[in-house]
């Protein structure tokens, strides 16, 4: 690939880029600053990009530096609305007896790979993610998409282990409902 | 008596199921769950949801 057609190519990420760092910022401005952040180091480090992997999974690796980047220059507000929200107390009373045994039985969500193969159910999941409350969704994304452990999540966001082990179980209870109501919701239960 | 002490409840079990994606789980906490998950099908279920979820959002971005 010539330098003008890379140029190119890494342009057309651009809106991917963004929807991924919006997703995990939570912030527009912010997801903003990350991406062009990281298309100026794209280009910069262009002849670093020997086609050995593929552009766009060598490009969300360098987002992935600017989204942290990103969260040290915010520390101040991420962790304040992390305070706030690792105070709220959720018990899911609606799913558990009073005895802690649970009242309803989850559907058979079947074959991973099958959904995985669906460009549709990505939509429905990262609305899921999208409708989460802003401080959990950025915890679950460092989790499960930037891949920290929790120690330095625990850093990032400024709260204890206990309170962010709980973020994490929140959000993925959440997530869990939301998709069940909008994409598995169709399907037959067993 | 010792079934007592090894026995959780769903509610637990769902807390375990969560954190064992995050951190490692003392042994005991690991026996519970196990045994936990032996007798409720409802739990197993949400443990394959939980790492479904966890996979998919891994793929978000391809």
């Amino acid at each position: 690939m010539d330098s003008r057609n890379l140029q190119q190519a890494v342009a057309e990420l651009r809106p991917t880029l963004l929807r991924i760092a919006r997703l995990q910022l939570r912030n527009d401005t912010w997801a903003e600053d990350a991406v062009s952040e990281t298309l100026i180091s794209a280009l910069e480090s262009a002849d670093r990009f020997a086609g050995q992997s593929q552009l766009k999974t060598w490009v969300v690796g360098i987002l992935k530096h600017k989204i942290i980047d990103q969260f040290r220059r915010s520390g101040r507000e991420v962790s304040i609305e992390a305070a706030a929200e690792a105070a709220q107390v959720e018990t899911f009373d609606e799913l558990f007896a009073d005895d802690g045994h649970r009242l309803n039985r989850p559907r058979d969500w079947g074959d991973p790979e099958a959904t995985y193969s669906r460009i549709q159910f990505f939509e429905v999941l990262q609305m899921c993610v999208e409708e989460l409350p802003a401080a959990l969704a950025r915890v679950f994304m460092m989790r499960e998409w930037l891949e920290l452990d929790t120690a330095q999540i625990c850093k990032e966001a400024s709260v204890s282990s206990t309170n962010c082990f709980v973020m994490l179980h929140r959000a993925r209870m959440r997530l869990r409902e939301c998709l069940e109501q909008r994409w598995f919701a169709g399907e037959p239960t067993l | 008596m010792i079934f007592g002490w090894l026995r959780i409840t769903c509610r637990q079990a769902h807390v375990l199921l969560s954190e064992r994606l995050d951190r490692g789980l003392k042994p005991w906490e690991v026996v519970r769950l196990r045994l936990h998950l032996t007798v409720c099908d409802v739990c197993s279920r949400v443990a394959r949801q939980f790492r479904f979820i966890s996979d998919a959002v891994r793929r978000i971005d391809t």
